[in-house]
């Protein structure tokens, strides 16, 4: 009822910034007020949904669109996600030890992993200086193998595995033309992560005799 | 026929239920741990992430293989051929399915999921490939209906909900072949659908507290919706888009009787079966009737030929809420809270983990759909549903 109301919330603004133009060329106050109310109700109601709609609306301030992904190539852009990962991993681990609404940590953490992975990702794609970013890939993988397998939250496990396979296998393909080499490339390589994910998921307990 | 001994799903379903009664602090550590080693199934299941990567990689793994045996073997077959080794590759992508259920003992793995999920879209393009030259019609019609088959057998074989909605998905293209009239068409979809739905019915009754409840209350919710979605002419419609922007109904492909007919039946569909999840206690088709309500409300303008309004999003979630803190409290003024086995209270903790997940999937998608858009010096109003940068702010970039 609350996400609803906070939905309500944002479609009556858009239509009043629309029609009266109260803060005209200034809307994305609107993003950082909604973002600040949203975190109000969703601490006060106890909502992780309103919580993620209040994170979803500061990623909106930060500057950040799902729509602007598909380019890859501003590298400004992928400046503002990562300050707006920083921003949001340490208030969550800050929130989490003040113990206030710990429960939250995780909504905070999977967003800004897929955020983090997503601006990562696109500087690998990118054709220019992503030596760096595949550093920065190999490393986000690995402490998101660590944390998912340490906390037993395969979702960390899943975003190393997926992220990082699309992360590598685009840096190796990139010049691959022969087709007989890129299929085999996928056959083995999807097997052999089926086989290591099978194992993780046998050895932690995850594949369990249910 | 099931692939897995009613034993061991009951012993599933007894183990996962634990799980969740402990969760909620309803047992001792003492109970939980002597329940526990009575419900030990020997089927191996794993959590949804892991599955899902699975199923990912397995169905990256046999596409790339199959891709591999036609660019290896360097020879540019004829299509009937083509499709004879896509055959062959869906029989072999079946027996492996088969193989990890029964022998690896998989169960919602991810890996038997992805394998069976290959051998129907490999009989699909098998089908169409091999009877594709001599006639095109006979090889769509005969791809849909083994596709819809398939994917029945496997729904009932290995439990797949998911299968059950791609059989009614294959079932949606078989009126096309049989007459070029879309009222005919929809008409027997529907009778289809009803037809599937009586039988479910008949069937579940009988499995009311058992492992197959789940199964058959997602089941007969997908057939409601279908038939739903089959009768709203503004819903299926392929230009819907345009539609629900348009102030003016197309009523020039359906006749007048059928169209109204369909409007009628629109209204009456979401009571109904509101009313039948209502009277099982059925979350599943009680969430369908309240998606069709919605739904029916939405396109209620477009079906009238009324004008649609900037503000009518608002009403609609002002109308939502209202009713929503209504029913919460007249939930609450019941004895204890409770009334007709109905409560508003939480009284579980099942959904805490998806609800977490959830929040954090509404929180990567929601980022363009909360905010209202730059706006241009010049504003200018137009109808519509919320698109655009001057309509409710719906789907605007930031």
């Amino acid at each position: 009822m609350l996400y609803l109301g906070s939905l309500v919330w944002c479609v009556e603004l858009a239509y009043i910034e629309n029609r009266f133009h109260i803060l005209s060329g200034q809307w994305d106050l609107y993003l950082l007020a909604t973002a600040l109310l949203f975190f109000f109700l969703a601490y006060r109601f106890d909502n992780r949904f309103v919580l993620s709609l209040a994170l979803s609306s500061l990623a909106g301030w930060f500057g950040l669109t799902v729509s602007r992904w598909p380019s890859f190539q501003d590298g400004a852009y992928r400046r503002y996600a990562l300050l707006y990962c920083l921003v949001v991993g340490v208030s969550g681990a800050v929130l989490r030890r003040l113990k206030l609404k710990p429960h939250f940590f995780g909504t905070y953490l999977n967003i800004v992993a897929n955020v983090l992975f997503w601006t990562i990702l696109s500087g690998v794609i990118d054709h220019q200086e992503y030596g760096p970013w595949l550093l920065g890939l190999l490393i986000a993988c690995a402490a998101s193998l660590a944390w998912g397998l340490r906390q037993r939250q395969f979702a960390f496990v899943a975003y190393a595995a997926v992220y990082g396979y699309i992360g590598v296998s685009s840096m190796l393909l990139r010049n691959a033309n022969d087709a007989t080499l890129i299929l085999m490339y996928f056959v083995v390589t999807a097997i052999a992560m089926v086989v290591l994910l099978v194992m993780i998921a046998r050895r932690f307990g995850k594949g369990r005799q249910a | 026929m099931r692939l897995y001994a009613e034993s061991s799903r009951e012993t599933l379903r007894a183990r996962k239920l634990l799980r969740e009664w402990n969760d909620d602090g309803l047992l001792s550590k003492e109970q939980y741990e002597q329940l526990e080693q009575e419900t030990v199934s020997d089927l191996r299941t794993t959590n949804i992430f892991l599955r899902l990567v699975l199923l990912f990689f397995t169905i990256l793994a046999v596409g790339a293989a199959v891709g591999l045996f036609f660019v290896v073997s360097g020879t540019k077959f004829s299509d009937s051929t083509t499709g004879v080794f896509l055959l062959v590759f869906a029989v072999l992508s079946y027996i492996a399915a088969e193989a990890a259920a029964t022998g690896g003992r998989l169960y919602r793995y991810g890996i038997e999921e992805a394998l069976a999920i290959c051998s129907v879209v490999l009989v699909c393009l098998g089908l169409s490939s091999f009877f594709s030259r001599e006639v095109f019609e006979t090889a769509q019609v005969v791809a849909c209906s083994v596709g819809a088959g398939f994917s029945l057998w496997l729904w009932y074989r290995f439990g797949l909900w998911y299968a059950f909605a791609a059989a009614m998905i294959f079932t949606v293209f078989l009126p096309a072949y049989w007459t070029p009239s879309q009222m005919v068409q929809r008409c027997c979809i529907c009778v289809l659908y009803a037809a599937a739905l009586a039988g479910i019915a008949a069937i579940r009754s009988r499995h009311r507290f058992d492992y197959l409840e789940q199964g058959y209350s997602l089941a007969e919710a997908f057939l409601w919706l279908g038939i739903y979605l089959m009768l709203n002419l503004k819903l299926s419609d392929p230009g819907v888009p345009f539609l629900w922007f348009s102030s003016t109904h197309s009523t020039a492909e359906f006749a007048a009787p059928f169209y109204w007919t369909t409007w009628v039946l629109v209204w009456c569909l979401p009571p109904l079966i509101l009313t039948r999840g209502v009277r099982l206690k059925d979350r599943f088709v009680i969430a369908a009737g309240m998606i069709t309500t919605i739904l029916t409300l939405v396109t209620n303008k477009p079906y009238l030929g009324w004008q649609r309004h900037t503000w009518d999003p608002m009403l609609l979630g002002i109308m939502l809420v209202g009713v929503a803190v209504l029913l919460r409290r007249w939930l609450a003024q019941g004895q204890d809270g409770v009334r007709h086995g109905f409560t508003a209270a939480n009284m579980s903790a099942k959904h805490k983990h998806a609800m977490g997940v959830a929040s954090s999937v509404f929180g990567l998608l929601t980022p363009r759909e909360i905010t209202p858009a730059p706006q241009s010096q010049t504003p200018k109003f137009e109808s519509g549903f919320g698109g655009g940068s001057d309509g409710g702010g719906s789907s605007g970039d930031f």
